[in-house]
C-alpha cells in the first residue's frame, strides 16, 4: 500500500511527458532533490516524514545533517551517489544491482578490484588536463546538475568550449544530424524517476544509436567524442594530426596494395576515435567490411555481423560492395566508426580503463562488460590472430592441429 | 579386459610422444596479447607505454619505434622469451648480431634495412624485419612463419611442420628454443624458397637444380651417404628434416634440408652456414659427404 502511495505520489510529482531534455532539467530540475535551505527538515514537502537516505520527493536530509557548502545535502560526487546507488527510482551508476537497467550505456564506477573508469576526486585525466575551474573530477565534471539541453544533460566545464551540445532525438529513426537517436522511446516512461528503474530502457546500452556526424571540422566523428577529448585530447583528433591520433594515406602505408576505400588512413599513432570507417582498411587483417568470403561463400565475421557488438557511430553511405553479411542491428548500406566509448564505458567497468571485453558472438551473459579478455574487444573490428576461437564462425577458428 | 593393456600402452605412448608444434606456440590463440605489442593511446594513466621509455607514440600503435624494435624488447635476452641476439642455448634458428638486425650484414638475414635488399638466389628484393618471416598474429605454420613471406601472388607454400619436445608456456624458453627439442617435419626448405625462388627446381627458367645442393633429398637413398650419415659422431651433428617424425638420427628417412646448411637468423659465419667445429663449413660437408 505504501508503494503505491509512493508511486502515486511519484506520478504526481513528475507527471507529464519528458521533452527534450532529461531529469534535472527546465521543468524536471527540482531545487530540493539536491539542495537544503537550513540543513534542517523536520517534515518532508507535504507534511510527511523525512528520511536520511535519499529518495522521491527530496523529503531527505543526510544524517548528520550538517550544513555543506552550496547549501547541497553532500559532498561532491557523494550527493549524487544518494539517489545514484542502488536505489529503486534513479539510474543506477555503481557496480551491484541494477535490476531493469542493465546493461548501462555508460556502464557503472568500478567497486571491484581490476575494474577501472572514471575515477571520482580523481584530477589528472591521462592524455589531457583538468578543465579550468575544476580541480578534481565530480559526476559534475561531465554532467550539468541544473541541466542542459544536451544528452544526459552532458556539458563541457572548459571555459575553451562550453557548448559541445549533444543534440539527440526521440522519435526518429535515423536523420543523419543528430548526436543521439533513441529509436522506441517509450514516453509514457519517460527519463523522469520511477520505481523500478526500467525508464523506458533509455539507460540501457542498445538504447542509444549514435550518429557518425561532422564536428568541428572532423568527419565522421560526435560529439560524445569531442566531450571526452576535452579533457583527454591527446587521444582525440582527426585522422593525419600529428599530435594526436596521427596516421596517413592508407595508399601510402601500405604502397602497392590496393583495394582501399576512399579516404583510408593507416599507421596510426594512437587508436583513431572518429574519421574512419571499420572496414576501410581491410587488408592485412585490419577490420573486415561486411560481405560473403569470395573463397568459401561464408560471410564474413565482420564487426557488422557479430551479435554482441560494442557501440560505434552509425552513418549511411556503405560502398556498394557492402551488400551482405550485415547482422541485427545494422542495415544494409549503413556504416559505422569508432567512437570512445566503443571501448570504454564512460562510467567505468569491471574490466580495466573501463573496458568492455565482449566476446562477439555466442553467449554472453554479461553485455556491460563482457565476459571475454582484452583482444576479444579488439577482434570486435581486427580480425588479426585467432582470438575469437572460442565463439566465432568456424572459417576463422584457428587452424586444424597438426597431426 | 583384454584391449586394456593395448589401451595402456596406447596411453603412455601418447603421454610421451612428442607434441606436434602448435601453428606457434607463443602470440597465437590463446597467447596472442594484443597489448603485449600495441598501445592503443600510448598512455598508461598517462605514463608511456613504449618499452624503450619513449614517450613519443609509434607508428602501428606499437610499443616501439620499429617492428623489430618492438620484437627485441623482448627477444634480446632481457626477458624470458626466446633470445635472438646471443646464442647462449644454441636456438634452432641461430642468432642475429647487433650489426646484422641494425645494418647490412653478411650472418644472418638483413633486418631492418632503410631500402630493399636482393635476395640472394632470388627474384625480388626486401626490406626484411622479424614480420617478414614471422606473423606476429599467428599463422598455421610452425613458429608462426608467415603462410606467404614472399608477399607475392600466388599459392602459398606448404605448411611448416616441426615436432616439439616441449611447447612453450612463457616460462620454459631455454627448454623449448633449443635443437633438441624440435625435430622439423615437411615445409621448411620450400617455404624459404617463397623468397629465394631461383633454387626452385619446378622451374625451368631459373637456376638449375643440379647446380645447386639439393634439398628435401633423403639421406638413405644414396648409399655412400646414408654410410657417412650414420657414421657421423652423435654430437653435434647438423639439422635434418625428418617426414617420419622420427627425432633422432640417424633414421632411414632423415633428409638435408636448408637448415642442415644454415641458421635463419644467422650466426658468427658467412651466410649463417652452420659450423659443427666451431671451425670450417667443412665440418658439416663431411656429414655427408665422404672426403
Amino acid at each position: 500500500m505504501k508503494r503505491f502511495i509512493l508511486a502515486a505520489l511519484v506520478a504526481f510529482a513528475w507527471g507529464g511527458t519528458a521533452q527534450a531534455g532529461v531529469y534535472h532539467y527546465q521543468k524536471y530540475l527540482y531545487c530540493y532533490d539536491c539542495h537544503t535551505m537550513h540543513a534542517s527538515m523536520s517534515h518532508g514537502f507535504n507534511g510527511g516524514t523525512v528520511g536520511t537516505t535519499a529518495q522521491l520527493g527530496g523529503n531527505w536530509l543526510p544524517n548528520p545533517g550538517s550544513p555543506v557548502p552550496a547549501l547541497l545535502k553532500g559532498q561532491g560526487s557523494d550527493l549524487c551517489l544518494g539517489c545514484h546507488n542502488n536505489t529503486t527510482f534513479a539510474p543506477d551508476v555503481s557496480d551491484g544491482a541494477a535490476g531493469a537497467q542493465l546493461p548501462r550505456s555508460a556502464g557503472a564506477f568500478p567497486a571491484t578490484a581490476g575494474g577501472g573508469g572514471h575515477a571520482l576526486n580523481g584530477s589528472s585525466p591521462p592524455g589531457g588536463a583538468m578543465p579550468t575551474g575544476q580541480n578534481t573530477l565530480q559526476c559534475t565534471s561531465c554532467h550539468i546538475q541544473h541541466g542542459y539541453a544536451s544528452y544526459r544533460n552532458l556539458g563541457s566545464r572548459s571555459d575553451a568550449n562550453v557548448t559541445p551540445t549533444m543534440s539527440f532525438d526521440t522519435t526518429k529513426n535515423y536523420d543523419g544530424a543528430t548526436d543521439v537517436i533513441l529509436p522506441g522511446y517509450d514516453a509514457t516512461v519517460g527519463y523522469i524517476p520511477v520505481l523500478g528503474g526500467d525508464f523506458g530502457g533509455y539507460y540501457k546500452m542498445d538504447k542509444p544509436r549514435y550518429q557518425a556526424l561532422t564536428v568541428n571540422n572532423v568527419t565522421l566523428t560526435n560529439r560524445m567524442n569531442n566531450f571526452c577529448g576535452q579533457c583527454h585530447g591527446t587521444f582525440h583528433g582527426a585522422p593525419g594530426d600529428a599530435t594526436t591520433v596521427g596516421g596517413e594515406d592508407a595508399t601510402a602505408a601500405f604502397p602497392g596494395e590496393t583495394g582501399f576505400q576512399a579516404g583510408a588512413y593507416a599507421e596510426f599513432l594512437r587508436h583513431p576515435t572518429a574519421g574512419v570507417y571499420i572496414g576501410q582498411v581491410s587488408i592485412h587483417g585490419h577490420s573486415t567490411p561486411p560481405g560473403v568470403n569470395a573463397t568459401t561463400g561464408a560471410v564474413n565475421a565482420s564487426f557488422y555481423s557479430i551479435t554482441n557488438r560494442v557501440k560505434a557511430a552509425i552513418t549511411n553511405g556503405a560502398p556498394a560492395s557492402w551488400t551482405a553479411g550485415y547482422g541485427t542491428g545494422f542495415v544494409v548500406g549503413e556504416r559505422a566508426t569508432p567512437m570512445c566509448i566503443s571501448c570504454h564505458n564512460a562510467h567505468g567497468s569491471t574490466k580495466p580503463f573501463g573496458l568492455r571485453f565482449l566476446v562477439g558472438n555466442g553467449t554472453e551473459t554479461d553485455l556491460e562488460n563482457g565476459g571475454g579478455k582484452y583482444r576479444n574487444l579488439c577482434g570486435q573490428c581486427h580480425s588479426q590472430g585467432a582470438k575469437t576461437l572460442e565463439t566465432y564462425p568456424a572459417a576463422f577458428a584457428p587452424p586444424v592441429p597438426l597431426p | 579386459m583384454k584391449q586394456r593393456p593395448l589401451l595402456f600402452a596406447a596411453v603412455a605412448l601418447a603421454a610421451t610422444a612428442p607434441s606436434a608444434a602448435r601453428p606457434g606456440d607463443w602470440h597465437q590463440a590463446e597467447t596472442l596479447a594484443c597489448s603485449d605489442c600495441h598501445t592503443m593511446h600510448d598512455s598508461s594513466s598517462g605514463a608511456a607505454m613504449r618499452y624503450d621509455g619513449s614517450a613519443d607514440a609509434a607508428r602501428f600503435l606499437l610499443r616501439n619505434a620499429t617492428s623489430v624494435l618492438l620484437c627485441l624488447a623482448c627477444h634480446d635476452g632481457t626477458k624470458n622469451a626466446p633470445n635472438v641476439l646471443q646464442s647462449v642455448s644454441g636456438p634452432p634458428a641461430g642468432w642475429f648480431t647487433r650489426t646484422a638486425v641494425d645494418a647490412i650484414g653478411s650472418t644472418a638475414h638483413p633486418l631492418g634495412q632503410p631500402s630493399p635488399v636482393s635476395v640472394p638466389q632470388g627474384s625480388g628484393a626486401m626490406t626484411l624485419t622479424c614480420t617478414s618471416c614471422h606473423d606476429p598474429h599467428g599463422s598455421p605454420n610452425y613458429r608462426n612463419l608467415r603462410e606467404k613471406p614472399s608477399g607475392l601472388d600466388g599459392p602459398p607454400p606448404p605448411p611448416v611442420r616441426a615436432n616439439q619436445l616441449v611447447t612453450a608456456n612463457g616460462t620454459n624458453a631455454s627448454q623449448v628454443y633449443v635443437p633438441g627439442n624440435v625435430t622439423y617435419v615437411s615445409g621448411m626448405s620450400t617455404w624459404c624458397l617463397d623468397c629465394h625462388d631461383r633454387y626452385d627446381p619446378t622451374d625451368p627458367t631459373q637456376r638449375d637444380q643440379l647446380s645447386a645442393h639439393p634439398f628435401d633429398r633423403t639421406l638413405s637413398q644414396s648409399p655412400s651417404i646414408w654410410a657417412t650419415w650414420g657414421a657421423t659422431p652423435a654430437n653435434p651433428r647438423v639439422r635434418v628434416q625428418n617426414p617420419a617424425g622420427v627425432a633422432t638420427p640417424p633414421d632411414a628417412a632423415d633428409q638435408v634440408f636448408c637448415l642442415s646448411c644454415h641458421q635463419p637468423h644467422g650466426n658468427a659465419n658467412p651466410a649463417g652456414t652452420v659450423y659443427p667445429d666451431g671451425v670450417s663449413s667443412t665440418s658439416a660437408c663431411v656429414q655427408c659427404h665422404a672426403m
